[in-house]
């Protein structure tokens, strides 16, 4: 008689006489491929399906209406464009001839821009002197259709109410698989840029009427460094000092500070007072009258503008 | 009635790019190609701007007799800058 096998529980002799028994199957688990996990819940799920079976009976009944509307609706668009060409040649036929020097868009104005621009408005950059001087109510319209944009887009992405709860939950599931989570090289790298940039920003907003620059590219600037910020940080520190209520209250004070200082601007040279606003020495940054004012204005609007855009797109919410 | 048209062919060609844009943000199904449309507008119209500036006779603002810069008596060189 031989000893027992103190391991006789796993070994082939003890799976053989299992398996000639029956109560063993080495194939079990190993040859079927397994089901992928599926990270929704089963609610989720089922809801997934539904919504789906009612976007193809959607498209069906779509497909069916519209045949025969859009073989029409694309002719007419022919015709329209045709007819477009025609009535925009008899314009164009009409306008002066190229190069004319004596076409009415050449006259004496732009002169009168380039000669006495210095020391009408006092900023040695006589783009920013046009554009924040005597053009500025046309700028102030370009900030305008910044917010509105922004406002615009904040409707349209903005989850409802009772969705909430779940818009959170997705989130907060959305930023583990998407954000770089404390890359410590981006951090390290970002640490030292992000001042940088904007500080470069703000440099070239306070210099618009000196060099070249001015509110919209130093708010461009500034917007990238955010943007980098939230990058490497992630959005709960960004979230500390650029929030909604932060944006909010930025470009509204700043379009309204822009209003009220061009509004004082237009009543003083309408009605010939004198404004209290000089020009100042040209070369120096607090000079030129207004426009440093209004080029930290524009410059602000622009960087919460393009701040928001990207956050915006990017989840969904500010 | 063609008056100038012969002439101004880059208001020409900027108004038939401005069409075929618009055609093409009109016809295309796809989103992206849509927009691409909307580029081929933003084109035309810069095009048909630039046109604009051109002035037979003209020179470059002369920076150099500008009255608020000090009088330049020599030609110009790069030691005037340094």
């Amino acid at each position: 008689m031989s000893k027992p096998n103190p391991n006789y529980k796993g070994s082939a002799w003890d799976k053989f006489t299992r398996w000639a028994k029956g109560t063993y199957d080495p194939a079990d688990g190993k040859l079927e491929s397994t089901p992928p996990k599926d990270r929704l819940s089963p609610g989720e799920r089922a809801e997934r399906m539904l919504r789906e079976y009612d976007q193809s009976r959607f498209e069906e009944g779509v497909a069916k209406e519209i045949g025969a509307f859009q073989i029409i609706s694309r002719i007419f668009f022919v015709l329209m464009a045709l007819f477009m060409v025609v009535v925009l040649l008899y314009t164009v036929s009409f306008l002066p001839a190229f190069g004319d020097p004596n076409s009415p868009v050449n006259n004496e104005v732009s002169q009168r821009y380039i000669e006495q621009g210095l020391e009408e408005t006092g900023a040695m950059n006589i783009v920013a002197g046009m554009i924040l001087d005597y053009r500025a109510f046309d700028t102030f319209g370009e900030s305008c259709v910044l917010f509105v944009a922004l406002c615009c887009v904040t409707i349209l992405l903005r989850a409802d109410k009772k969705d909430e709860l779940r818009m959170r939950a997705r989130e907060e599931r959305e930023t583990l698989e998407y954000e770089p989570q404390e890359d410590n090289i981006l951090q390290q790298a970002a640490r030292i840029l992000v001042p940088l940039i904007i500080i470069f920003g703000i440099y070239v907003v306070l210099n618009g009427h000196i060099s070249p620059g001015g509110g919209f590219s130093g708010g461009a600037i500034i917007g990238t460094g955010l943007i980098l910020h939230l990058t490497a940080f992630g959005i709960k520190r960004t979230r500390r000092f650029m929030n909604e209520r932060v944006i909010k209250t930025l470009t509204v004070c700043a379009l309204t500070f822009y209003c009220f200082a061009k509004s004082y601007s237009f009543y003083t040279g309408a009605n010939g007072l004198e404004s209290i606003i000089t020009t100042g020495t040209p070369g120096a940054i607090l000079s030129a009258g207004l426009i440093v004012y209004l080029n930290i204005c524009v410059g602000i609007v622009v960087a919460c503008t393009m701040y928001s855009f990207y956050i915006l797109f990017r989840r969904g919410a500010i | 009635m063609l008056g100038n048209l012969l002439t101004n062919y880059e208001d020409v060609a900027a108004v038939i790019l401005f069409v075929i844009g618009m055609g093409n943000l009109l016809l295309q199904s796809n989103l992206v190609k849509k927009i691409i449309g909307l580029d081929i507008m933003d084109s035309a119209v810069y095009l048909f701007l630039a046109s604009k500036g051109y002035i037979e006779g003209a020179r470059l603002p002369s920076m150099w007799t500008a009255s608020w810069m000090r009088p330049i008596t020599s030609t110009p060189s790069l030691r005037d800058w340094c």
